[in-house]
């Protein structure tokens, strides 16, 4: 009888021991590549090192060609996680412990964070083993990744603004209209758009214009009423903006009020999408395509792309979406696009712990100077020539169809891209449009990014707390007369002058504020 | 073969180590289960305790980061924030409402597929009831876009129609906490109705018989035996799920919600996870969790002392 009690035992022993072994990796551990590479199993002395990339935001298929051949030109092997650009993923590495040989970090706020825990390699000393890299930034951009004299961090290329309002000019035809240059303007079409049953179907659910909502730094050119807080001056209410010299809360300058109050009348007109706080790119698209919209303020990477266009018209073939081309003007401003001062906010960044593996880190200060080279800006920004692109006499770049293929390039554009350039080549169905979102739509910058958080209090909450309010007061949920004790409470509860007066410091050290 | 077990009468009432020795290849069996809940729940219990009292740094590690000053400090920053109040009511109120709806629901839903006398129907209800549960809450919230949606959802597309106004189901802060509870019960009452049901299995059929054989109709053999007779089981899953109290639903309001709806379902799960995870904040989001912890275990013990009155406890 012991002997079988024994017996059961050990085999309950066993089962625990094999259901306890992982046997599935976690999602965020590498898949491993299909096939070991020849130099990896011979073990010679010669093998490629091995670099850990984490947090690059885009899935890059198995078919991908630019990366091997970036591996083999270097002699590296690039061993890339993808996050999908979300932070808590590299937060999570982090905070074990295990921390990736180079890290897309999202935030300067974040990077900020990493920085004071000492994650991070000063690169100060190293800039003259990456001179292509040194110079290819401007002083600006380098002191947007310094703190305390050291360098932390490899800024990206910044983008060219890619906003502005769009409208469907199909039925701004039929309407009889034409590009409105005054609020009273946009709501009359706005108003009539929304009477007019233009989609056909019998039914009173159009809404004229839509988006999505959320903070600066996560609508990626679709919040929608961006053209409205423009036109008073104003950027997105939870971001620090710089007025008559000083830094300044935007939601707390009377102009943001004043934008509110105007948002209210389109609100009040029933000529807002009610639902644009739960919208998304996804649902936004469907309803821009359905019919139910025929306004939307956005990025022309959103809605111009030969895809998108494709998504457009799939309901209504003639539907025809393109930008306003005049500007909407008030007393306080022009209509035009939000920005952050700190540019491209992602930037990459090195573990500390790589001084102790000298030939790693020399392999990866050769990687990041080769991709700003000529040629290695060429390889991320369009791949491989004579496939997906090809030098005329002239010297210019032309696109060849197979460049189409590479539609997660921006994932790994690691330093940016010569960003007006590669989009008129890349998306040359749509230059026009991008020349005008590029040169004349107003760009107005916020600073939010490249403040330090201060010590004792949270910005993500401030920035949740301001965003949450004023979609109240966007859709009436709260009064506007409580607009005042809205702000009060912003200084008293959430201490946001404590906030204010960090960004004042920082910016004036960046040299914005005089 | 012998083996006492528990306290052997006319002993003394502590156990004696020879009377431990004999059950030797029982304690072994326990011995893995043990040793998991050791390293996957006892430590991390005292990781956290020491993170939250200190400024946690990922280079200097939990025993070499500094104490925080003074060692409360991420505690005392929670509770004096001005979000304190709000997330803890409204987790509480989301969390009591999927309690007090969810419960009677399930045990009604349970009563009622028992008193089901055509099998198929009552395996088919069954089988469609607990489907829901295997749904992720992405293709929940999906099919919740779909039917509520203000500009295009099949339901405000009908009241549009008979009515002429919509009701803005996921944008009005009060509506979307009511969509929360209402989707959550629509995904886990028929789940949790099959614990009532194996409650209500196990009741002695003599009883009903004898209650038919008086006169007693259907409603009073339901109120009279069925439901005394699972009352402990109700209590039970009733003590349980107050010490999750402060879960009000993580990984459901995080898909769902958005930035309009905060006021009413933000919870402290969702806060922390934005403090810790997105911005980097480890030593704050650790007291946080562990205040909740706190919390639910304080309420666990508080249920238990009162569902000891009814004669029915977990201890």
């Amino acid at each position: 009888m012991k002997r079988i009690v024994v017996l059961v035992l050990c085999m309950l022993m066993m089962l625990a021991v094999a259901c306890s072994t992982p046997s599935t990796p976690s999602p965020t551990q590498p898949a491993e590549k299909p096939s070991a590479k020849p130099a990896e199993t011979a073990g010679t002395s010669d093998e490629p090192i091995v670099i850990n990339l984490f947090g690059v935001p885009t899935t890059i298929p198995e078919t991908d060609p630019v990366i091997p051949e970036l591996e083999s030109r270097l002699g590296i092997e690039l061993n890339i996680e993808s996050t999908g650009g979300d932070e808590s993923l590299l937060v999570a590495r982090l905070a074990g412990g295990d921390i990736p040989d180079v890290f897309r970090v999202t935030t300067i706020s974040n990077l900020s964070a990493y920085y004071k825990d000492g994650v991070l390699l000063n690169l100060k000393d190293y800039m003259d083993e990456m001179p292509n890299v040194r110079d290819m930034f401007t002083e600006q951009q380098w002191a947007r990744v310094t703190f305390n004299g050291g360098i932390y961090g490899i800024p990206r290329r910044p983008e060219e603004n890619y906003n502005c309002w769009y409208i469907r000019k199909d039925w701004l035809d039929a309407l009889g209209k034409e590009d409105p240059a005054t609020f009273d303007e946009l709501l009359d079409i706005a108003v009539a758009m929304s009477k007019a049953d233009l989609d056909g179907n019998g039914k009173n659910d159009t809404y004229a214009i839509s988006g999505t909502y959320g903070p600066a730094v996560s609508t990626f050119g679709r919040g929608a009423f961006e053209g409205f807080w423009t036109a008073y001056g104003v950027t997105n209410p939870e971001t620090i903006m710089i007025k008559d010299n000083a830094a300044v809360l935007s939601v707390t300058l009377p102009e943001f009020r004043k934008s509110i109050e105007e948002i209210r009348r389109f609100v009040e007109a029933g000529v807002v999408d009610p639902e644009i706080i739960a919208n998304n790119s996804d649902s936004l698209l469907e309803k821009m395509a359905t019919g139910k919209a025929g306004i939307a303020y956005g990025a022309w990477s959103n809605y111009n792309k030969i895809e998108q266009i494709k998504t457009l018209t799939s309901v209504f073939p003639d539907a025809e979406w393109v930008p306003m081309r005049k500007q909407i003007t008030t007393e306080y401003g022009v209509s035009g696009a939000t920005k952050s001062a700190s540019g491209n906010d992602a930037v990459y960044a090195i573990n500390a712990d790589l001084v102790d593996q000298p030939e790693k880190l020399d392999a990866v200060f050769n990687m990041f100077n080769y991709m700003a080279t000529e040629e290695g800006d060429l390889l991320l920004s369009f791949g491989i020539e004579g496939e997906h692109y090809e030098i005329d006499s002239n010297g210019t770049v032309k696109k060849l169809e197979k460049m189409n293929e590479l539609t997660y390039g921006w994932g790994i554009q690691f330093l940016g891209r010569p960003d007006m350039l590669y989009c008129m080549t890349k998306f040359d169905n749509c230059a026009d449009v991008i020349e005008y979102a590029a040169n004349e739509v107003k760009v107005y910058y916020h600073y939010g990014q490249l403040v330090e958080q201060p010590e004792g209090i949270n910005v993500s909450d401030i920035e949740s707390y301001i965003l949450e309010q004023v979609s109240q007061f966007i859709y009436g949920t709260r009064s506007m007369n409580e607009w005042d004790s809205f702000i009060d409470t912003l200084y008293s509860a959430y201490s946001v002058q404590t906030y204010v007066d960090a960004a004042n410091e920082t910016l004036k050290e960046l040299g914005y504020i005089k | 073969m012998h083996m006492p077990l528990g306290r052997i009468p006319g002993k003394s009432s502590k156990y004696s180590w020879p009377n431990l020795k004999s059950q030797g290849a029982f304690l072994l069996m326990l011995l893995p289960g043990l040793i998991f809940y050791f390293i996957y729940l006892y430590l991390p219990i005292g990781a956290a305790i020491l993170v939250s009292i200190k400024d946690y740094g990922v280079k200097s590690g939990i025993f070499k980061s500094p104490i925080a000053s003074p060692w409360y400090k991420h505690f005392s920053f929670f509770i004096k924030s001005p979000y304190f109040w709000p997330l803890l009511r409204n987790t509480m109120l989301i969390s009591m409402s999927k309690m007090l709806l969810g419960i009677p629901l399930a045990v009604m839903l349970a009563i009622l597929l028992n008193e089901c006398r055509v099998n198929k129907l009552k395996r088919a209800v069954q089988t469609l009831t607990y489907m829901p549960h295997f749904l992720s809450w992405v293709v929940i919230y999906g099919m919740c876009f779909i039917l509520f949606s203000e500009t295009n959802g099949l339901i405000n597309d009908w009241l549009r129609t008979l009515t002429g106004s919509t009701v803005p189901f996921l944008t009005n802060p009060a509506a979307f906490r009511n969509l929360v509870i209402g989707s959550d019960i629509w995904k886990s009452t028929g789940w949790s109705a099959i614990i009532y049901l194996a409650a209500i299995s196990g009741i002695d059929p003599q009883l009903y018989e004898a209650a038919y054989i008086d006169g007693a109709s259907r409603a009073k053999t339901i109120w009279h035996i069925t439901l005394p007779s699972i009352a402990n089981v109700i209590v039970l899953t009733l003590i349980l799920r107050c010490g999750t109290i402060l879960n009000a639903g993580f990984d459901q309001i995080y898909v769902m919600y958005n930035e309009g709806v905060y006021s009413t379902v933000d919870i402290i799960d969702t806060w922390v996870f934005r403090t810790g995870f997105e911005n980097f904040n480890l030593s704050l989001s650790s007291a946080v969790g562990l205040f909740k912890s706190f919390v639910s275990f304080l309420m666990i013990v508080t249920v238990n002392q009162i569902s000891r009155h009814w004669g029915e406890s977990l201890w």
